[in-house]
This record gives C-alpha cells, structure tokens and sequence, in this order.
C-alpha cells in the first residue's frame, strides 16, 4: 500500500483520551498529567490565568515584567539559580505571556522530576522581587520593546490592534506602553504577582514518561501545602460595537510597505469560532498546533495577491482567546505596487466571499489540514502539555477534544454568513505602513 | 530495530539504527524509524550552493533551488501547492552556503506522493518564465526588508568583514540588491544545467516508515538520475591581526544590534568540541552564559545576548551577538572583551565545566524528541562526514574536555586586540 506500516497510535494526539489524569487539590491547584512514554523526558508546565487582560493604566506590561521576575529568584533559589539548574541536567525551559495567561515550563530527563516540582512550588508564591533585580530587568524588558519597534510590521500592529480595540484590555501589546515600563515600581510588580500568582489560580501540567499515581503523591509533596487566596474581582470593559470603518497610516524607514487589516473576531467557545477559523484557513491558509509551519500558496490570498505580483508575502490569523479579539490579515507589498493595490485586492477576494462563499473541496482541505497539524503538534511531549494547558485556562478539555470534530461540521453556508457578519468594510481596522527612505 | 544506545535515550540514530542504502549515481540515502505519530520528515541537500554563484550573480544558486519548486514537465506551480496543501503537506527548496536543501513534513501515508513531487522538481523542473519574474520581485522585496532589518545587517557585515566580499562565505547566501537584478532567466536555466545533480548528495527520512518500502521507491525514483556538480575549492582566510569594525547605519530604529567575532575551526575539526564547550560556558549555559550575565543579568543592557559557534567545509567562525541600546554599543562590547580576557587567561572552574558538559550531554534526548530533530542530527553527521556513530560517542567526547581545552582553544581563536565588529542601527554620532 503505501510506504508506513500502520502504525497504533500510541496515545499521541492532541485529543483528551483515557490517558489523560484531572486531579483538583483541596487548595484549588488543578493538575493534568498525561503518560506518554516515547522518550525517558518528562514536560513540567504552569499556567497562571493572568495576562495583558488583567492589566489596566499604568499597569501594562506587568504581566509580562512579573514572568521575568519569576526567574530572579526566591530565598531557596537566588536569581540565576533555576537556569543553571535546569540547564546542567540538560533541561530547556522557558516562559511566555499572553493576553489570557502567563506560562512556564521546562522539559528534563524524567529522573529530574523533583527539581522542576520544587522549583515551580517555590517561585509561584516565595518569589523575592528584589528591588536590584527589578531595576535590571527593567532596561531588559525596555530592550525587549526596542528589538520590537525596529519592526515596522510591530509598530503597524500595535497601531493597528489598539485603534481596533478601544475599550477592552487587549487594545495594548502585552510587552506594554513604555511609560508603564519606565514608572511601574517594585511594589506595583509584587502586587500584582500577590494577586495573581496563587495555587487556586493555576494549573500544573505534566506529560511524559513517568507512573500517573506515583507523579500525583510527588505533586501533593510540592503544592498540597501551598495556601490558596481570594482573587482580585476582575473589572473588564466590554468592547463596545465598532461603528464604522477606521484607518491609520504610519510613515517610517526602510523601503518597504506593509498593510494590515483587522476585524473582531469572537471568543473561542462561540458558536462562530470554528466557522472563522476555517475560512481564516481557506484565506490564508490553516496554521500549525506548533508542530512545524505549513505555507499557504493554495490559499485564496496568497492566489489573489501573491501569485499576481502585488504582494511579496501574506498572512492571517485567527485564534482562541477567552474574550472576543481580532482576526488578522497581513501583506508584504510588492516593491512597484502600493498599498491601495494590495487593500483592494483583498477587498476583492473577501467580496467574492460574500458572494459565492467557498467550496466544499476548499473545506474539506481544511479539515485534512487541520487533521495533519494535530498529528505533527503532537510529536514532541512539551507541546502536547502545551495545548493541554491552553486549554485549561482558555477554553476546556472537552473544547480540545472535539476541535477536529467542529472544524469538520462546518458548511459553505457557516462560512459565508461568518464572513457577510464579520469581514465587513464598516468593522475593518485598516493600517498602512508608508516606508520613507 | 533494536540498538544499543544508552537506556537513557530512546532515540539515538547510529550505525545500527539508521538503515543505509547508496545508489550507483552517488546519492545516499539514510532511514531512521519513528513510529510515535503517523509523520514523516525528509531532510535532503545537494552538493550545489552560494559557494558556486558566479562572482557578478551572487543569489544564483538561492533563486535557482527557487525555481525548482515553481513547476515541473507534469505539475505547474498551482497544481504543485494544491497537491502537496490539501493533504497538510510541506515540500521546499531552497538555497544554502554549499546546499541545495530539501525539506518535506507530511503525514506518512502521503511519503509516496511527496517524495514523487521531490524527484519531479530536482530532475524535470519546468522553469516557467511569468514565475521566474515573481519569484525575482519576491526575492528582491525581501532583501529590501532584509536591509532594513539590524539583526540581518551586523551578521551579514560580520561575514563580509571576515571573509572578503569576493571570498565563497563573505556574500551572502541569497545575494544583494544590484547582483539578484542581474540575474535573468536564461542564468537560471544554464546554472541548473551546469551544477545539478546527484552526486555526494543525501537524503534523510525519518518517520513512521518502512525502510524496505522507501528503499524501493526511492530507488525507481532517483537511481537513473545523472547530472553535472558543482566543486569549489574554498579560499583559506587569515584571522584578523588587528580591529576590524564597520557601523551600517540603518535609521528609525530603536535598537542597534551587533556581531563580534572571530575565524573559527571548520566543522570536522578536533577542536570543534572543546569550541563548543568553551561557548556553552561563554556563552549559552543558563541565559547566555558568562556573556549573558554580564550583558543581560548584571548590567540589564540584552534582551539577547549569546555566543556562537559555525562551522563549515572551512574554517568557521565564533562571535557573540547582542542586539543593545544605540548608545550602549561600546559597554557591552568591552564587557564581552572582558570575559574573552578571562576565558583566555583563567582556566574555568571545575563546577562550571561539569555544568555545560552535563547540559551538552543531557539535553540530547530532547534535541532528538521529533523527526525534525533526529533528521537533522542524522543530515549534519552525513554531510560533514563525521560518522554515523558520531552521537554515540558524544558523551565521551564532552566529558574528555578539559579547563586546560577550554583556556587552549579561548587561546588559539579569541583575540581582544583583533576581531571583527559589524554594528547596524542609528548612527553612532
């Protein structure tokens, strides 16, 4: 038949299944430990349900500050002590901030369990903050928002995604504003980590090689005395209805010109989430679940625009979020051709849309796509614990679960009553980066 | 196919593991079972590059593995993407410093059909001339972006500074502004013709695969291939004897970014593992090593700050890269000389070699967790000819490294009155 020999699956899909342990801590820890024994390494995932969501003025980019004092020490482990080591017993770890969480992880050779344990009980509640550290980490961080801005794509977004957004928390790139990153102060850092930073606020991941009930007894030594606390009561501002079309141009270096266009998308456990995300596969292409990337050549926009000379390059994007955000589109112009070129050509492709919807051969290439990602995003143990952590704190096992099973149900008629809802003229954020040599 | 890697590893591509099969037209083929999910990875590379771009065409070689994948006698390019898309595939080509590489992802019951496209591009591409234009425009507005980019600039800089402008390593890989323009179809055409085929090159599939099955269908697809190569002989380079340093003024930038560096050891080289060693202390163990706690922990002036090693058919290089504050170029500069100083001067403490050998040594089955991973260890071991059993014996190699190495080798390569400094960001005055 073919060139593989069929092959069991070994418990390795992105999918909850039989494997997968949910255990709840009496002091609202809740921990997903997945046995998957392909390699002697185990992933040792934390998820705090706390980002740039949480954050309002004066305070952006606390989230993301409080992540780097994370690695700067507790009274056990002084700053520079977890990186050594996780790293002299051949770990990889790292961390990352997003709009609905603040994650971190490390994956080690399964005989260092304890370590990766001890560490992460430790820093989710006796993090030090000292007042040394946070003044370096503030000029790292200010470096970070440097090596940012000398992307014009960065500064088109972050213009772009705030003149979308105006009410809502998500309007302000998660690294935050730079006078936040100047003025915010120790005590504003630690504060926000005490808000935050508790057991009954996290999730602890585990996947790997290692005994389900030997691993929960070992998680209990670490967590099961780490005291719970009442959270903040979270004041967020609905985004209120966008009334019309909105525009912004940017003028800057370089020689070359870019276009983004944004409109709202919905939260991920709406009934037109997985509608969007197969048209936003159509349009640009299905994106990968962190297995490997995939190219978008057949897709209605890189046919429309790149095939035809005007772009050098496009993209798009649509994901899970817990409240509604934006559904991104984005171009390289070409050098020769100007942005209106690229913007009406993509006004022209979306029309289409309106119009004829797309086909079910386009759908059901999405859904092999969609079906393929899965497969690849689940070699590696680290971003199996990845998706499992996401949606644990995004969304829901159960959401996870049946997500190719969504993606298959949806139909031409989703797909264009989604983009005659959404993908409209009068919702768009549109943004042009004009380059000025 | 059982093997005898350590118990600690479970994959461990070896002699024994990895199933070797040559055929008559000099290419060589190298299998490696994976049956943890139902995926493939094809890692291949021929023996044509950069190194072979005639001196007015540098990018040649780059948008002629382009072209390749722009339509073949039975496929256009349209059909090429449909097909390879729909299934949540991924096939590319592209261009290297001494490769034209090869890159597949599919679902394994897809292998056959991927490695059929595979063999279409290599030996029956179509050249369509309405693609050559766009994939030219393409490349051009991506140098353009590329030019405007200080990462992209200092690294490009560097090499240009170390190596010569002319030298095989000193351009790069998918040429400049002035040289892609000059590059027409007919180029394009002749340097397929000229340089393409498949002698000395590999390819690598690891995956949920039968080696027999890929074996057979390789061999109807590849083992009547003949074709030309391309052989270049690589200029020796002489260090730098004194400061060779170069600011590329980019403006409108928030950051400035930069590569220090030196001439290194070619890949295939007894001291490329104490090199290695030496970097994981100077510069990657923890956040950057010695350099990052300096650079990023202590004086708060990196995001990034690491250390480097390259290495190639000749000599390679080692450098510390960072990317700072415009005004804060020269601190970090002598805080990295600072630390070349006492790497050279002062042995490394036992501890803090244990350390970077144990993470050298430890962080092997995480390296080799995916096919990505074990495809690529397999394609470095065959393509720089170090041995099939080069991974099995990397333990032993690490932990003979000694601090008397270290100090030997931060000796013989690291200099702190002569290197090279490329810098691109807004203007110094």
């Amino acid at each position: 038949m073919g060139l593989s020999r069929s092959v069991r699956s070994s418990g390795s899909t992105l999918s909850v299944d039989s494997n997968l342990t949910r255990v709840h801590l009496t002091n609202g820890l809740v921990v997903l430990l997945k046995e998957i024994h392909t390699a002697p390494v185990v992933s040792v995932w934390v998820w705090y349900r706390v980002g740039s969501r949480n954050e309002s003025y004066g305070r952006t980019g606390a989230s993301h500050w409080v992540e780097h004092m994370l690695f700067k020490g507790t009274e056990k482990y002084p700053a520079g002590a977890y990186d050594r080591l996780i790293s002299r017993v051949g770990g990889v770890f790292n961390a990352m901030t997003w709009m609905d969480y603040t994650a971190y992880f490390q994956t080690l050779p399964a005989s260092h369990v304890d370590l990766a344990l001890d560490i992460e009980a430790d820093r989710m509640v006796n993090s030090v903050f000292d007042p040394v550290e946070v003044e370096r980490e503030r000029t790292v961080i200010i470096s970070e928002r440097s090596m940012n801005e000398n992307r014009p794509t960065f500064l088109l977004t972050e213009e772009v995604q705030n003149t979308a957004i105006k009410a809502h928390p998500y309007h302000h790139e998660i690294i935050g504003w730079p006078s936040d990153l100047r003025t915010m102060t120790r005590d504003d850092l630690y504060e926000h980590y005490r808000m935050y930073y508790t057991p009954n606020n996290a999730v602890l991941v585990i996947t790997g090689s290692f005994d389900t009930w030997e691993m929960v007894e070992r998680v209990k030594r670490y967590f099961a005395h780490l005291a719970p606390r009442p959270l903040p009561r979270l004041s967020i501002t609905a985004e209120p209805p966008q009334r019309g079309e909105r525009r912004v141009v940017l003028r800057g270096g370089g020689d070359t010109h870019y276009v983004q266009v944004a409109f709202h998308a919905v939260s991920a456990t709406h009934e037109d989430f997985f509608p969007m995300v197969v048209l936003d596969a159509v349009l640009g292409g299905a994106k990968s679940f962190g297995g490997g990337g995939t190219t978008n050549r057949s897709s209605r926009l890189y046919r429309g625009l790149v095939a035809t000379g005007l772009a050098a390059d496009v993209g798009s994007w649509v994901g899970p979020t817990i409240d509604p955000y934006l559904w991104w589109f984005d171009f390289t112009v070409n050098e020769g051709h100007s942005p209106e070129e690229v913007e009406a050509a993509f006004w022209k492709e979306i029309e289409r849309i309106h119009a004829e919807s797309v086909s079910a051969q386009e759908l059901e290439k999405t859904r092999k796509q969609v079906r393929a990602h899965f497969v690849y995003g689940s070699e590696s143990i680290t971003n199996q614990a990845r998706w499992l952590g996401f949606a644990e704190v995004v969304t829901s096992q159960a959401w996870l679960d049946s997500y190719l099973d969504r993606i298959a149900e949806v139909t031409v008629e989703d797909v264009q009553r989604v983009a005659q809802t959404y993908l409209r003229r009068d919702q768009a954020t549109v943004g042009w980066y004009i380059a000025e040599r | 196919m059982k093997s005898t890697q350590p118990a600690w590893i479970r994959n461990m591509p070896a002699p024994d593991t990895v199933v070797v099969h040559r055929f008559p037209n000099g290419l060589q083929l190298y299998l490696y079972e994976n049956h943890s999910v139902p995926a493939v990875v094809v890692n291949g590379a021929l023996r044509v590059g950069s190194v072979c771009d005639p001196p007015e065409k540098y990018g040649l070689a780059t948008l002629m593995a382009g072209m390749l994948r722009r339509g073949t006698r039975s496929h256009s390019f349209t059909q090429l993407n449909e097909q390879i898309e729909s299934v949540g595939a991924t096939v590319e080509l592209s261009g290297g410093r001494h490769a034209l590489d090869i890159y597949a992802k599919a679902l394994a019951e897809d292998l056959d059909m991927v490695l059929t496209l595979i063999a279409e591009m290599l030996q029956e591409p179509a050249f369509p001339e309405d693609e050559f234009q766009r994939l030219k425009q393409q490349t051009l507005t991506r140098i353009q972006e590329r030019d405007n980019d200080t990462h992209s600039m200092a690294y490009i800089t560097f090499r240009r500074l170390l190596y010569g402008a002319t030298h095989p390593y000193g351009h790069p890989v998918t040429g400049n502004r002035e040289s892609v323009s000059r590059i027409t179809y007919d180029d394009v055409r002749s340097f397929y013709n000229q340089h393409v085929g498949p002698q000395n090159g590999q390819f690598v599939i690891v995956g949920d695969i039968d080696p027999v099955d890929v074996i057979t269908r390789m061999d109807a697809l590849f083992s009547q291939w003949h074709g030309p190569s391309c052989s270049v002989q690589i200029p020796n380079v002489q260090p730098p004897s004194a400061v060779r340093s170069e600011h590329v003024t980019i403006t409108d930038k928030a950051q400035s970014d930069f590569v220090l560096g030196w001439l290194c050891v070619p890949r295939k080289h007894p001291d490329w593992t104490p090199v290695v060693v030496a970097n994981t202390i100077w510069g990657r163990f923890g956040m950057g090593g010695r350099i990052g706690e300096q650079v990023r922990e202590k004086q708060g002036l990196a995001y990034y700050v690491y250390g480097s090693v390259e290495g190639n058919f000749a000599a390679g290089t080692w450098s510390a890269v960072a990317g700072v504050s415009p005004d804060k170029v020269q601190q970090a500069v002598d805080s990295i000389l600072v630390e070349v100083q006492r790497l050279r001067e002062e042995p490394v403490t036992a501890q803090e070699l244990a350390d970077a050998q144990e993470f050298l040594i430890g962080s092997m089955p995480i390296r080799l967790e995916t096919n990505e991973g074990i495809a690529a260890a397999i394609s470095d071991m065959v393509w720089y000819d170090l041995g099939l059993d080069y991974l099995l014996h990397l333990e032993d190699r690490v932990r003979k490294v000694t601090p008397e190495d270290v100090q030997r080798v931060a000796q013989t390569y690291l200099d702190v009155d002569a290197y090279v400094l490329a810098v691109a960001g807004p203007s110094p005055y």
